[in-house]
């Protein structure tokens, strides 16, 4: 079987809920998605060059793969008794369809190179005018671009090093509503006058990412790092909107602190370890389990800066680091046609005190299934994730943990359809 | 192929249109819903809710208001936002602080140079949770944003316009959404005034009726509407039955029968020179009978057609220092004529003749005494008539049933300082659970009056605490601790080394302290 028959949907999947535990987005092949993107330990399309660079030295030819993921991420809320009444709020449905792209060219018998944009960490949510953390955060919009060089080298036939570099570009959105003379921890206090909306391009970020990469006739053993990166957002815009109805006094008391400036932002992004085995139990039938392991303690608040330095506001976030285990199967029913299954645990690593209308994450169980199609050169890939986030709540035993006291449950889902398209030039 | 593509795109649409997740379980936090209502404590008010005591306002003052030791109860100290204002604290007149106690004497106040050094607490960037400010009426809480205008810095001092909009006290407890307002004295200064100035004019010194009723409504009302707070208010005690008014009630008057028309007398008492331990003094001789001296006064019987019924505070350094009131001899000479007719038995004739040199040797008597013989009569501004008295308690009680009427028709809990103070007045030198409302020269262990003779004192403060806190526990189901009040008595005890003993007041010193109380209409004239 072809090393390279199957071609992954690179899928800029922009939502958090569903992506990745924290906002780690991690499917980015309507395969390796399918597969529960257990593939650090195989290499059968560009999309390798995310996964794993070191399986670009296993790819022979010159590649292209790209395709189209629909994520439709939901999300609801109810506010903790008997400080908000029995309510469900609903964020807004959102369907966010990203793109990504690769390609990879075999230079030599062991040299190869390669590109590709992905987007391993977005954040995408929306809640209603009446949502009653409105003051914490009415939209967010994040999108991160990696654009990615690899290079790899076969050290032996069965054995292939690689290293790639990141160069990160990111924009974020945040809007929330602005209360002005509110007492600090006591939620409900204050006089809601307005909303802010920050928006801004990131600096570029640099990051890397190296890996190794085995394999013989049935066993493929897989290591890959990627390298935490830190975008900067320096010259955002701060535009404030101050509401009709605000009691003229405060409005105008408002409207002088509130004037639309330049502001900028600060957040880190985890690096991530993956090490995968996969084993080929018969022709037809093979899986793969990995383990990831995040860094994600390097996430440990937001930092907002204004031009006017009494709007600065630090989000404590405090992630933990978190693993993820990937268990991947394929089983081919013909030559040129295959079908997949896999499961993902993915712990999270946002803690109680920082489940929020920003994010409201839980260690989830995602379940995928999928398809694949081959003639020639051409391979069409499709593939299901169910993510499953569950409830999270930010009560303890009676006691409400969340930092800004806005205590309540959440509940998502994200359902992810990729489908994508390979294509292998020789 | 297509086939499968098909599928999926109709599986995608189907899990699209049919796949939510479900309603997530209202989770519950450990308290109970009839604690939300104290989430957020507010206090509006003015002099009395700021902590004021003594003349003065300071951070040790203001770490014993009620409002404050009600948070301390509820264990929300720390988040109860004042205008700490450091030593030696600001006072009624500018440059000085609160009155001291010190060997027995009240003092005028320590001398301060800047008043913004002394402010702490500056820059919170909210309104505080102790907005009332000394001085203030119902028109001033729901419309005065600063001091201009109105000779009272404490308006600037605590609502620090124009950085918050120019606000009022009502508005800036809006502005902060409270969950419960703690409602002081309301119109407790459209009605103080009076007593404090011996001038008792509706529509001068008093606010009118119907204004004090639209007034306290529109207080009311705007919170009600504009904030999902509960209010807890008091009504106003009886002003004239404060140490500043009544000090001397109980000692200085003797009953005199007065010709009021011919063959019609009536028995009036009246207030009579009296020695250091506020004892009449008998000038009798004759040891048969006794002869008091009724003090000299503007108004009285004689002259305004009521008799005086209190003598104000301010009075006694003037009398202890320049004998104000005590007549001189020209004015004694009617007073020993009546005594030689109707006592001794002379003759008019003979009494008329004997008369000044009796009235001369009189007025000896009461300089060996120690008695300063001025002549001149206490103006009425140091005097409440019965008349006046009236009036003012006329105009209180017609608050306090605008009160009691708001309170039942818009579901505030009420506290009823009005009976209760009178329960502890009339309690007298035995008080009520180890307080009395006595002033500070008779009870300085245990006294609720501060130097002022009408704020609280610490021990005064926490009185009215716990009345509030009894009203708050009743109406909303909680067991906030009440304060116990002895931890707060024993406040004067070291300005009588020695033990109690009645004390002295600098001159100028209580006027000092009141300054800030006059109407604004008294103080234009």
């Amino acid at each position: 079987m072809s090393k390279f028959t199957l071609t992954l949907v690179a899928s800029f999947l922009w939502a958090s809920l569903a992506i990745g535990a924290g906002f780690n987005i991690g499917e980015f092949g309507g395969r390796s998605a399918a597969m529960g993107n257990a593939v650090i330990a195989q290499a059968y399309d560009a999309s390798t060059i995310f996964y794993n660079p070191a399986g670009l030295g296993f790819l022979q030819g010159t590649h292209f793969y790209g395709g189209v993921t629909g994520i439709y991420a939901q999300a609801k809320f109810v506010g903790a008794a008997p400080v908000l009444p029995n309510t469900v709020y609903n964020a807004k449905k959102q369907f966010f369809p990203p793109v990504g792209i690769y390609f990879s060219h075999q230079f030599t018998e062991k040299f190869a190179a390669g590109i590709g944009v992905t987007n391993p960490f977005g954040l995408g949510l929306e809640w209603g005018d009446d949502f009653p953390g409105r003051a914490i955060s009415k939209n967010v919009d994040l999108k991160s671009f990696y654009i990615s060089p690899v290079i790899a080298y076969q050290i032996s036939p069965n054995f292939s090093l690689g290293v790639g570099v990141d160069v990160v570009l990111t924009t974020v959105t945040l809007q929330r509503n602005v209360i002005v003379f509110n007492t600090e921890g006591v939620p409900g206090t204050g006089t809601e006058v307005g909303d802010v909306v920050l928006d801004g391009n990131g600096d570029p970020a640099i990051g890397f990412s190296a890996g190794l990469m085995y394999h013989s006739d049935r066993v493929g053993v897989g290591v890959s790092y990627r390298h935490s990166v830190s975008p900067e957002f320096k010259d955002a815009d701060a535009n404030f909107t101050i509401f009709s109805n605000t009691d003229p006094k405060i409005a105008a008391v408002a409207s002088q602190l509130l004037t639309d400036q330049k502001g900028g932002a600060k957040m880190d992004f985890p690096g991530i370890l993956a090490a995968g085995i996969y084993y080929k139990f018969t022709e037809k039938f093979g899986a793969e389990v990995s383990y990831a392991y995040y860094n994600w303690s390097v996430f440990d608040k937001i930092n907002l800066t204004f031009d006017n330095p009494d709007l600065n506001q630090t989000i404590p976030e405090n992630y933990d680091n978190s693993s993820q285990v990937r268990i991947g199967t394929h089983y081919e029913v013909t030559e040129n046609f295959s079908i997949r299954a896999g499961y993902i645990w993915d712990e999270t690593p946002q803690p109680i005190e920082s489940v929020s209308p920003l994010l409201p994450d839980d260690t989830r169980n995602d379940y995928s299934i999928g398809f694949g199609y081959k003639a020639g050169k051409i391979t069409i890939d499709a593939g299901y994730m169910f993510v499953d986030i569950g409830e999270r709540t930010t009560i303890e035993n009676g006691v409400g943990k969340n930092d800004n006291g806005f205590n309540g449950t959440y509940n998502s889902r994200a359902d992810i359809f990729l489908l994508s398209f390979g294509y292998a030039f020789k | 192929m297509k086939k499968w593509i098909t599928l999926f795109a109709l599986a995608s649409l189907f899990i699209i249109l049919a796949c939510e997740p479900n309603d997530p379980t209202q989770p519950k936090l450990n308290i109970q819903p009839n604690q939300l209502v104290l989430n957020k404590v507010v206090a509006i008010g003015a002099s009395i809710t700021s902590g004021f005591q003594s003349g003065g306002l300071v951070e040790d003052f203001q770490m014993n208001s009620f409002p404050y030791i009600i948070a301390r109860q509820m264990g929300k100290a720390e988040e109860f936002e004042m205008p700490l204002i450091a030593a030696p604290g600001i006072g009624s007149t500018p440059g000085l602080g609160p009155l001291k106690f010190e060997n027995g004497q009240i003092l005028p106040g320590d001398p301060y140079t800047d008043p913004l050094a002394l402010l702490k607490n500056l820059n919170l960037p909210r309104p505080y949770d102790d907005i009332a400010v000394p001085g203030a009426d119902l028109n001033d809480l729901l419309n005065t944003a600063d001091s201009t205008g109105n000779g009272n810095p404490f308006f600037n001092i605590v609502l620090r316009n124009p950085n918050f909009g120019n606000t009022s006290i009502v508005e800036q407890a809006v502005a902060l959404q409270p969950s419960l307002v703690l409602f002081g004295f309301p119109g407790g200064n459209d009605v103080l005034g009076a007593a404090l100035t011996g001038t008792a004019i509706v529509g001068v010194t008093i606010t009118p009726q119907a204004d004090f009723d639209s007034r306290l409504e529109s207080v009311l009302n705007t919170l009600q509407t504009k904030t999902h707070a509960q209010i807890v208010m008091s009504n106003i005690p009886d002003v004239t039955t404060v140490p500043y008014v009544n000090i001397l009630d109980n000692f200085i008057y003797k009953p005199f029968d007065i010709t009021v028309a011919p063959g019609v007398t009536i028995t009036v008492d009246l207030p009579v020179v009296f020695d250091a331990n506020f004892q009449p003094v008998n000038f009798d001789t004759t040891g048969q009978t006794q002869l008091y001296i009724p003090l000299l006064t503007e108004e009285g019987l004689a002259t305004t057609g009521s008799p005086v019924k209190h003598i104000l505070l301010p009075f006694l350094s003037e009398y202890q220092t320049n004998g104000l009131g005590v007549p001189d001899s020209a004015a004694l000479v009617p007073l020993v004529f009546d005594y030689l007719v109707n006592v001794v038995g002379l003759d008019s004739m003979t009494a008329q003749l004997v008369a000044p040199a009796q009235a001369h040797s009189l007025e000896q008597g009461m300089i060996d005494a120690g008695l300063t013989p001025s002549g001149i009569p206490i103006p009425g501004s140091l005097t409440l008539t019965e008349d006046e008295t009236n009036t003012i308690q006329t105009s209180l009680n017609g608050f306090n049933a605008s009160i009691a009427n708001m309170a039942q028709t818009k579901g505030v809990p009420l506290v009823d300082l009005f009976s209760k103070f009178n329960d502890l007045v009339a309690a007298g030198s035995a008080g009520m659970d180890g307080v009395t409302a006595l002033f500070v020269f008779f009870d300085p262990a245990s006294t609720i009056f501060s130097l002022d003779g009408f704020h609280p004192s610490n021990a005064g403060q926490a009185f009215l605490a716990r009345e509030y806190i009894r009203v708050i526990n009743a109406a909303f189901g909680l067991s906030i601790p009440e304060p116990t009040l002895t931890d707060y008595t024993g406040q004067y005890l070291s300005g009588v080394p020695g033990g109690k003993k009645i004390g002295t007041i600098q001159p100028g010193a209580i006027e000092q302290a009141i300054r800030l109380f006059v109407p604004r209409q008294v103080m234009a004239q």
